[in-house]
């Protein structure tokens, strides 16, 4: 196991390399000069000699491949550069902001999780009952319910209406201010996960071994949660390994909505503003993350199927 | 399993029960603003009270808070609490006004200006601002190094350009004369010297902080201003505190924040919840609040000093034609669509300067609306069957030209829709590669200046995107820019303006009205017409809420 771990350490870096590309090439293909983007929209303009020394002072003057090495060689040290915008360090203003994401996405996750593995265990043990009817409306309903609108609402009601929670925003971190982003983030997740969780369980519970559990007496509950549901759960760790991921890297709307200060807003923000060096970084990041995700998903694996074993 | 139900069901009622209990009568409530004042807290609205926290709410977060650096609206609405001038401008009451200088002279020939500082004014740590500050910061600014926005606002002072291209040490035309004095020498007289001075970029900094913090400065800035940064949460909110040291008084607010909220909707959530203290409005709220008679009281709305308009690619067939662009200029009803689509969020335009500038010229009528002026000068153009052209819109103002199609389709002509982000469209106008463009222009004070989008030297990046060339504007610009007698310049500026009408290098649509609206607790806040949101907030006040 240790030797797959570094194996996919080491894989990363031809990853990193390759994203990094992409990256810089689609950047530099989509118009819009990051000099002319340091204006104000109604301001009327940069004459030519302030454009070219701004240029020289940011190496944009330079051959693409000599800008692209350069990130790569600084980036290796750990230096991502500096935003074109705020001329803030790349690193701080993600570490600034990725606390919130993981604090939003993580409660996101686990509610979805617990409610919908729950959910879709007890839907499956009880198919075609009303609570499994119910619980399969709601799923759809999860998955169907844009969360700008979902989001939208719950302000409406909760925090105008009912004055029962904030509208939006951070709050120093206040347990309230994180109640209806997280709930509404996690709507489309507890929708997915608990039908992924139910598809799965319907599977195992006609298994044989499972028949034979039963027979030997054991109870209902214990079946379903000792012995069935372990096996079940290897599409639902993809899923949410998948899931993991995407909260992790910022959800956009959710964040907009709510006013919530994560690194989704500030990727957005910055290829709007052509913020070369901010938008790099904060692909890297996504890149890392993912991939560490993809490797506790599959180290997981091996936890729950003790039949899987990596050399 | 079924024991398992028992505990879904509690919940599930639950909820149905806070759903049903909560939402009142049905009955339509008055809107009534959340924590207004007691009744037995109403106030003299002429006694400003000391204390209080003023919240703001902001569609952006600032890009950075250095003065030479910043050029967005939300970083400028914050450095200018921040940062002080040795005089600043008055765009309400349309003067300059005193700050760190205690005293100026402008010598007769305009080419020298001697300035003397406050004695005991400080910096936000403690340090006394002296007359060497004020030439560091000023340097700075034209320093290729620290990359400022632009490196040319002295750039009539005596030896600027050998100072900005790394020739001399210093610039020779800033003198300081003890701790208290400058002395600054122009090459020639520059009009607009004094509104440079005044202007956000020209804030004066420490040199240690600067020193010290590097390219953070601009993330941990350090002023002089009435007030200081106390923190700053990326992309949730801004918090200053009063600056108790401030040389004119200490403001009358504790506090003040900016809460950043990208969306208008969760912005109204805020301030319906009384969270937030004032917010500009956008067209739909602007209708809202305007047809709720309490909440209008708190509306404070002043034509801003931004022109929208079609601009024309003027090398580019068929804008190459004036009378195509006349033609275009008399086929729509601005004012029905200022009505109908921006529901009276606008004031319909007749000439480039707004009326809220200096030189607005209230006798120039512009294109009046006629369907058959317009036909008559296509006729002569040749283009009486019509023509198509792309014209490039963001998503706001895509139902502008919509509009606009109506009136010109019956004509033959069709403006073809090119929707992108806004910083697509302003990099393709900046570069020449369209044919007409749509977008607001202006936030100048001076008319000279903001007519500076007409003069051939500033071809596209500079700010001249039509590509515009008249040797009679170029004249009448260059030569104002030398007077200061502001009489002679308002009318050179509407000379000159009266000839862009006439030659029609815009569709001159409309100036946007700007509206902010407070809650009945904050006093002080006034219609600026550079930007409405940058209110001097060391004079603003609110009442005590209630608890």
């Amino acid at each position: 196991m240790v030797v797959y771990i570094a194996r996919r350490f080491l894989q990363l870096i031809p990853v990193m390399l390759g994203i990094t590309l992409i990256t810089f090439v689609l950047m530099n293909v989509v118009s819009g000069d990051p000099v002319m983007q340091m204006l104000d929209e109604r301001q009327a303009g940069m004459d030519e000699a302030t454009v070219t020394t701004l240029r020289k002072q940011w190496g944009l003057d330079e051959p693409l491949p000599v800008q692209y090495l350069r990130f790569v060689g600084n980036a290796v040290t750990g230096d991502l550069g500096r935003s074109y915008v705020s001329r803030e360090k790349v690193t701080a203003a993600m570490m600034a902001r990725f606390p919130a994401t993981a604090k939003l996405g993580l409660t996101a996750l686990l509610f979805g999780a617990l409610v919908g593995v729950a959910a879709g265990t007890i839907a499956a043990a009880k198919r075609n009952s009303l609570f499994d009817v119910a619980t399969m409306v709601a799923a759809l309903a999860g998955i169907s319910v844009p969360i700008f609108w979902l989001g939208l609402l719950m302000m409406y009601l909760f925090a105008v209406k009912w004055k029962l929670l904030p509208p939006s925003g951070y709050g120093d971190g206040q347990l309230k201010y994180l109640i209806m982003p997280a709930f509404a983030l996690s709507a489309g997740i507890t929708a997915v996960i608990a039908r992924i969780t139910r598809s799965s369980m319907l599977g195992v519970i006609r298994s044989e071994y499972v028949q034979t559990a039963r027979s030997k007496g054991l109870s209902e509950a214990k079946v379903i949660f000792k012995h069935a549901l372990r096996n079940a759960l290897i599409p639902v760790v993809t899923i949410f390994g998948v899931q993991l991921g995407g909260v992790l890297s910022g959800a956009v709307i959710t964040e907009t909505v709510f006013n919530w200060p994560g690194i989704g807003r500030l990727l957005v923000d910055s290829i709007g503003k052509r913020d070369l060096p901010v938008v790099q970084g904060v692909v890297i990041f996504f890149a890392l993350i993912f991939a560490m995700v993809n490797l506790a998903v599959d180290v997981a694996y091996a936890w729950v199927d003790p039949r899987i074993r990596y050399q | 399993m079924r024991g398992f139900y028992r505990y879904l069901v509690a919940p599930v009622l639950l909820a149905f029960l806070v759903a049903g209990c909560s939402g009142g009568s049905g009955a339509k409530e008055p809107s009534k603003p959340a924590g207004e004042p007691t009744k037995q807290e109403s106030v003299d609205p002429n006694k400003p009270i000391q204390g209080g926290t003023y919240t703001k709410s902001m569609g952006s977060d600032p890009q950075n808070l250095d003065p030479i650096l910043k050029s967005d609206v939300a970083s400028q609405m914050v450095t200018m609490q921040m940062f002080d001038n040795l005089i600043k401008y008055d765009p309400v009451a349309k003067q300059f006004v005193k700050s760190l200088a205690a005293d100026y002279k402008i010598s007769d020939d305009n080419k020298t200006y001697t300035f003397t500082l406050r004695k005991g004014a400080t910096f936000h740590n403690g340090r006394e601002i002296k007359a060497a500050d004020v030439k560091y910061s000023f340097e700075r600014a034209s320093t290729a190094k620290f990359k400022p926005v632009t490196l040319n606002l002295f750039d009539k002072v005596v030896g600027h350009a050998e100072f900005r291209d790394g020739k001399a040490p210093e610039i020779t035309g800033i003198s300081v004369k003890g701790d208290y004095e400058l002395v600054i020498t122009l090459r020639e007289p520059k009009a607009t010297f004094l509104l440079d001075i005044s202007g956000p970029t020209s804030g004066i900094v420490p040199k240690e902080e600067v020193e010290k913090l590097g390219e953070d400065f601009g993330q941990k800035p350090v002023g002089s201003g009435p007030f200081k940064l106390e923190s700053w949460t990326k992309d949730d909110k801004i918090v200053l505190a009063a600056n108790d040291k401030f040389h004119s008084g200490r403001p009358y607010l504790d506090k003040v924040i900016f809460r950043i909220m990208k969306e208008e909707t969760t912005r109204d959530a805020e301030f319906q919840n009384g969270t937030v203290d004032s917010m500009v409005l956008g067209e739909t709220l602007y209708k809202k609040y305007s047809a709720d008679s309490e909440r209008k009281k708190g509306l404070v709305e002043v034509p801003e000093l931004f022109t929208r308009a079609i601009h024309f690619n003027t090398t580019k067939a068929p804008f190459d034609n004036v009378k195509v662009r006349q033609a275009i200029n008399h086929a729509i009803d601005k004012k029905a669509i200022v009505e109908k689509v921006l529901a009276n969020k606008a004031f319909p335009a007749t000439g480039v300067l707004p009326s809220s500038s200096p030189a607005f010229d209230p006798n120039l009528k512009g294109y009046e609306f006629s369907t058959d002026k317009a036909k008559q000068l296509l006729k002569e153009a040749g283009f009486e069957k019509g023509f198509e052209f792309e014209v490039l819109v963001t998503s706001t103002t895509a139902k502008w030209m919509e509009a606009m199609n109506t009136y010109l389709n019956p004509l033959g002509i069709n403006g073809k829709i090119v929707q992108m982000e806004s910083a697509t469209l302003l990099e393709r106008s900046r570069t020449g590669e369209f044919h007409a463009v749509i977008f607001s222009t202006g936030g100048d004070s001076d008319p000279i200046s903001f007519l500076g989008r007409f003069h051939s030297r500033n071809f596209g990046r500079a700010g001249n995107v039509t590509l515009y060339k008249n040797a009679k504007v170029d004249q009448l610009l260059d030569e104002a820019s030398k007077i200061t007698d502001q009489a002679k310049r308002i009318q050179m500026a509407r000379e000159a303006e009266k000839i862009i009408v006439e030659e029609a290098p815009w569709f001159i649509f409309n100036y946007n009205k700007a509206v902010l609206i407070a809650q009945p607790w904050v006093h002080g806040l006034r219609p600026v017409p550079t930007d409405i949101d940058f209110q001097d907030l060391s004079k603003v006040w609110v009442e005590p809420k209630k608890k």
